[in-house]
């Protein structure tokens, strides 16, 4: 189980300190699909990077199982949106650096990282460089890297941002059946409403910087979801519109269409055919 | 001239100063080396230490280092090491200015991925920082090896004690026109064979693997 309590957090930026979050509260079960939206820039990157312990909340405690977080460990595995993979190494050679790093011994090192990277259907690329490999792959092996050292939680910050529509729906369909096999808690940011509903057990609506939790919509609906689907589509719609709400005027100022006029306002990915 | 040549590789003497030469720039740059990356590695990480080592690197660098010469030679006598010492100060703030870049250029987020996974302390160093910067580090390697190369000549030249400068200071104290040129062109031979052969294939390779053609 996840924690936030009372979390606070501020940067100091040339400009004055910039506050990101405040008091937020929030408790994650195990096994949960957490997405988290909210407009952007609004912080939901320094969620992650507070649960993951790259950075140090200024009050407030992120606890994992009753433990405090005070720095990264390989009970989270981190996806990031660009894949951050190191190009010097092969695609095997990135696996196996976290096994390395955790000093599990050379013969076992291979045989799991090749099987992390056949769940992420990337074996066939073990000896590639990194920029041998599209968009989707690297996040694939990303994935697989983050995978090998077995965390129970994965934190992802929008890591199919970057992708062309159908890698991302492709891609969203394997971290379904990898989620609904291996069981793991999962965070997602997204500012994308439609992959949040589609992948999420449950998205989370942040409000506008400094943010708080505005809102927590259970999804319910059956897996695998379509974006064509009504039922999505109307959730799509009101997630939508909790932001607009937390939004404010700033973009809430339009004229309100339809449910899902304004869930495409404000990113909602709908079919191009639509 | 192409005789004159063949007679002082007849004769061993070229082939000797060849030899000489080369070892002390090996030796001397590759002190530079090892040196100037661990200067250039503290100031971009240590960041108490940048505002110290930038200007003292950027000032000695702006020093021809065959002006190291006498200190050298008061420091260590005539002495094999006097030389090495003054290779060394040829390129060991050129690698340290290479590396510094290099390593501020590693996208912090590989260092953030890294420690997700458990890297930290010296794996961090070794298996992530530096293997970052090669392809910076590598660069500043061809320039360093340029300004030792030169460093070399001139120290040969000056204080006289075999190698390729001796047998130019010879050539010119006997007359002969021809050795002098012919020692030359080995000199130009040697240059290009380092610098654009040996160098600048390391250079390609690690940009082709790091996925920086150009």
């Amino acid at each position: 189980m996840i924690v936030l309590d009372q979390v606070a957090k501020a940067f100091v930026t040339p400009r004055g300190a910039v506050e990101a979050l405040a008091d937020v509260n929030l408790t994650i079960e195990e096994g949960e699909f957490v997405c988290l939206v909210g407009p952007s820039g609004c912080g939901k990157t320094t969620l992650l990077h507070l649960v993951a312990g790259l950075e140090q909340p200024d009050s407030g405690a992120v606890r994992i199982d009753q433990r405090e977080v005070c720095g990264p460990g390989p009970d989270r595995g981190v996806l990031f949106q660009e894949s951050a993979l190191f190009p010097w190494l092969t695609v095997l050679g990135n696996v196996e650096f976290g096994l390395i790093m955790q000093g599990v011994p050379r013969s076992q090192r291979r045989a799991r990282s090749m099987a992390w990277l056949q769940m992420a259907r990337v074996a066939p690329f073990a000896e590639a460089f990194i920029h041998e490999l599209s968009g989707g792959m690297r996040q694939r092996v990303a994935l697989a890297r983050a995978l090998a050292l077995e965390p129970a939680i994965l934190l992802m910050d929008e890591p199919f941002a970057a992708l062309d529509i159908h890698s991302r729906a492709v891609l969203h369909a394997e971290l379904e059946r990898i989620w609904l096999e291996t069981r793991k808690t999962i965070i997602f940011v997204t500012h994308d409403i439609g992959e949040a509903v589609r992948l999420g057990s449950r998205v989370i609506v942040l409000g506008r910087r400094p943010a708080r939790v505005r809102w927590s919509f259970p999804v319910v609906l059956g897996r695998p979801r379509s974006l064509e689907d009504a039922a999505v589509r109307a959730l799509c719609g009101a997630v939508g519109q909790r932001i607009d709400d937390a939004n404010g005027e700033e973009i809430g100022s339009g004229p309100r269409g339809t449910v899902v006029d304004r869930a495409r306002l404000s990113g909602c990915d709908l079919d191009p055919g639509l | 001239m192409g005789s004159e040549l063949l007679r002082a590789l007849r004769s061993g003497r070229l082939g000797w100063a060849i030899v000489i030469s080369l070892r002390r720039l090996v030796l001397g740059f590759g002190l530079s080396v090892v040196i100037g990356t661990l200067i250039g590695l503290a100031s971009a990480r240590v960041a108490w230490l940048r505002p110290l080592l930038r200007p003292l690197i950027l000032g000695l660098q702006a020093l021809p280092s065959i002006c190291w010469l006498p200190l050298a030679l008061l420091w260590f006598g005539l002495s094999e090491t006097a030389i090495l010492f003054v290779v060394a100060m040829g390129s060991v703030f050129a690698m340290a200015i290479a590396t510094e870049g290099a390593v501020l250029s590693v996208p912090p987020l590989y260092v953030r991925a890294a420690r997700t996974m458990g890297a930290r302390g010296f794996s961090l160093y070794a298996r992530v920082i530096l293997p970052g910067a090669l392809p910076g580090i590598v660069t500043g390697l061809r320039l360093g090896w340029t300004f030792a190369w030169r460093s070399l000549m001139a120290a040969e030249l000056l204080y006289v004690a075999g190698g390729l400068g001796q047998l130019l200071t010879m050539g010119r104290e006997l007359g002969d026109m021809a050795l002098v040129v012919a020692v030359m062109l080995v000199i130009i031979a040697l240059g290009l064979l380092f610098d654009r052969f040996l160098l600048g294939q390391i250079e390609r390779r690690v940009r082709t693997r790091w996925g920086q053609e150009t």
